[in-house]
């Protein structure tokens, strides 16, 4: 009868999730430190950034929300200081559906600490502009491209967009150069109607939650996405290309044992379950 | 008036609107001449203003059918009450702080928000471990693919893997570059081909029970 | 389509056990304002309801429907509305929630919804990312039947895993023609499968000649 009683104990959260708290707080008390090595979607968006002209133009939609921070937020930090080091100038914006994510681009330019270039030295207005929800979705998008003052007057601050010196002469896609797309699915259309029909002016990089990669795969390995981050892993390979360790690179110790006990219990419950269904058919034991 | 109101009335009318607006947008993406062009800008930026309405009449009508629950008392009307607590009074900070980057809308956020956000996320994080024990049977040839190619993959994403065996990300990462990937794409183009049919139907007014 | 087809089976399971079905086509709206691109799974999700609602109509089954946009509300409601009535029951009151279009809030409502209600039906459909795997789960708890599919790839896996019945991809949109049974409608989806096989046809002799190294067909759809 021990197995039932393992099972019993294995199926009951109340036995598994303090493990996995005790899993996930180890790492912060004795790091493990396991290197990182990036794929070739990390790397070519590592390469992406250093194509584009040094000071160029780049569209940033930060479409999350503050309980993927932990992902999204470190891949958002890490993208985006590389950006700065390269002097690009930035423009943010979300689609109305992530209103959280004006205040994750607030907090993004809150929180990145120094690097070769402290960001924290850059001024609203002229190195970056947050235009807060850009509401309208597919048509929003697509007369974004082509008419950046006709779509979006204002910032999220209620400053004319006229008045910015980023944003004052920008007159659509032609005078961007990249496009990060930072988000867990309900992004602004920007690769819909920026990046596939103006595809020989800009680029794109897409940093999206660890499972969204099925996803974008398929358009990176056809070309129509030019570099992919997925989830913490996708920022921790990202921070060490770009030798600039942070909150990703500390996380990956807590991926490490949470995919161990992950794959564990995945075993455990089969075999349970296999057991158990062998066992049906045996007579009791007297 | 009368003939107005019983043309505006009558059930054809979205279906004309549809169908000549969505067969104009079609046109003007396939011959961009300069007429077409203007016309399509001036219409997007209409399609822009019904968007931003259509955030408002969501918010509008769920306030109403909230406040119907409340009134009647019916189940759970305290948990739509604290609701319209909660929507008016972050409707009154957004407008003293003037804009959501903006003290004290930022701090209110940074305050209530992210912590609900991020609490409820690790509670949902810590259901997902539950279960690896209890969902991912093997009872089926197609689901111990799915499970194999799960354990590759986690061990891919994990430098753990990596350490453990060179093969874990190697073979994780042809799961993801190969069989996955070509998956993606016959989704992806079937999804779009069956979106396009779907939108041409309702367009050509041959999907009515959408309306 | 073994997923629609159980649905008659899935409600009398409902009419005998006493318990209501929960529905939700997930946090994707209908219009490009909220869908962009993925509009036709959250319409075709909700195509699905309406037959839900007219089978269930009969035996007085109740269904809970739950959705994360806040323009599906009414469009939902209609839709119900108009089954029950088409069904000969207009009597009976649409039950369609806004729970939340935020993922983690909407995930608890409705994961609260099926435990507290014990439903005996569970079905998910439309664009449904990763709060497929929890509703799902909240579903095995309560011992509802599954029935669902996700037009997101990435989520089908959970889908095969836990539901009874699955649709993946583009089954989901093929559903909405299958339940009208309208011959044009129905032919639509036999015209898509002689596009979808041109589209095969051109992917085999586009590689073919990209491996011979003529890539002429590669770059002139590329253009």
């Amino acid at each position: 009868m021990k197995e039932y009683s393992l099972r019993k104990l294995l199926s009951d959260k109340r036995f598994l999730y303090p493990w996995l708290v005790v899993l996930v707080a180890i790492p912060y008390i004795r790091p493990i430190g396991l290197p990182v090595v990036a794929y070739p979607w990390t790397k070519a968006a590592y390469d992406t950034v250093e194509s584009i002209p040094e000071g160029s133009n780049v569209i940033v939609d930060t479409g999350f929300s503050p309980g993927s921070w932990a992902e999204q937020g470190a891949q958002g930090m890490a993208l985006i200081s590389h950006t700065l080091r390269r002097n690009c100038k930035l423009v943010f914006l979300v689609d109305a559906q992530e209103p959280p994510g004006v205040m994750m681009a607030e907090r993004i330019m809150k929180e990145l600490g120094p690097t070769v270039v402290d960001p924290r030295g850059k001024k609203y207005g002229v190195d970056w502009v947050n235009l807060g929800i850009v509401a309208g979705g597919v048509a929003a998008a697509a007369q974004l491209a082509q008419d950046f003052h006709a779509t979006v007057k204002y910032d999220t601050y209620g400053t004319s967009l006229k008045e910015l010196p980023l944003t004052k002469n920008i007159r659509g896609v032609a005078d961007f150069a990249l496009i990060l797309l930072i988000t867990t699915g309900r992004a602004f259309p920007l690769l819909e109607q920026w990046r596939i029909p103006y595809a020989k002016t800009i680029k794109i990089i897409v940093a999206t939650m660890g499972m969204g990669l099925t996803t974008y795969i398929a358009n990176w390995n056809a070309g129509i996405v030019n570099g992919l981050l997925s989830g913490i892993r996708g920022a921790a390979e990202y921070e060490a290309l770009t030798k600039n360790y942070g909150e990703a690179t500390k996380g990956m110790d807590a991926v490490n044992l949470s995919h161990i006990f992950a794959v564990v219990l995945l075993f455990a419950g089969n075999a349970s379950f296999w057991i158990a269904r062998t066992r049906k058919g045996k007579p009791k034991e007297a | 008036m009368s003939v107005l109101m019983s043309v505006l009335k009558k059930k054809e009318l979205p279906f004309v609107i549809l169908t000549i607006v969505g067969l104009f947008f079609i046109l003007a993406y396939y011959f961009p001449l300069p007429l077409l062009a203007s016309v399509e800008k001036e219409l997007r930026g209409w399609v822009i203003i019904m968007g931003i309405f259509l955030n408002l009449l969501g918010v509008v009508s769920l306030t109403i059918k909230e406040y119907g629950i409340i009134r009647k008392r019916l189940a759970g009307w305290e948990s739509s009450a604290w609701f319209l607590v909660v929507l008016i009074i972050t409707v009154v900070v957004f407008f003293y702080a003037g804009s959501s980057g903006k003290d004290p809308f930022y701090t209110y956020f940074d305050t209530l928000f992210t912590p609900l956000d991020t609490g409820m996320y690790s509670l949902l994080t810590f259901m997902v471990i539950a279960a690896f024990f209890r969902v991912f049977r093997v009872r089926s040839w197609e689901s111990f693919l799915l499970v194999a190619s799960l354990v590759f993959v986690m061990l891919m994403n994990a430098p753990v893997g990596e350490a453990m065996w060179s093969g874990f990300p190697a073979i994780g990462q042809w799961i993801t570059t190969v069989p996955a990937m070509g998956a993606s794409r016959a989704s992806e183009i079937c999804i779009a081909l069956g979106g396009i049919i779907l939108m041409m139907r309702i367009i050509l007014g041959l999907e009515k029970r959408i309306m | 389509m073994g997923a629609i087809s159980a649905l008659p089976e899935l409600v009398g399971r409902a009419a005998e056990m006493g318990r209501p079905i929960h529905f939700t086509s997930g946090r994707v709206g209908m219009t490009s304002f909220s869908a962009g691109t993925s509009a036709a799974p959250t319409i075709a999700a909700l195509l699905v309801l309406g037959e839900l609602s007219k089978i269930g109509a009969e035996p007085g089954v109740s269904i809970i429907a739950t959705t994360g946009e806040a323009e599906v509300l009414p469009v939902a409601e209609e839709i119900v509305i108009s089954a029950v009535t088409a069904a000969g029951h207009p009597e009976m009151k649409p039950d369609v929630r806004f729970l939340s279009n935020q993922l983690r809030s909407y995930i608890s409502g409705c994961m609260g919804i099926i435990s507290r209600e014990k439903v005996a039906g569970n079905v998910v459909i439309g664009m449904i990312g990763m709060e497929s795997l929890y509703l799902l789960d909240a579903g095995l708890d309560v011992g509802a039947m599954q029935i669902g599919g996700s037009a997101s790839d990435s989520n089908a896996p959970w889908f095969v895993c836990a539901a009874d019945y699955f649709l993946i991809g583009e089954e989901i949109i093929a559903t909405a023609a299958y339940l009208g049974g309208d011959p044009t409608v129905v032919g639509s989806v036999a015209g898509e499968d002689v596009v979808k096989i041109i589209i095969m046809a051109i992917m085999m002799v586009g590689s073919i000649l990209v491996t011979a190294g003529m890539p002429w067909l590669t770059e002139l759809l590329k253009n």
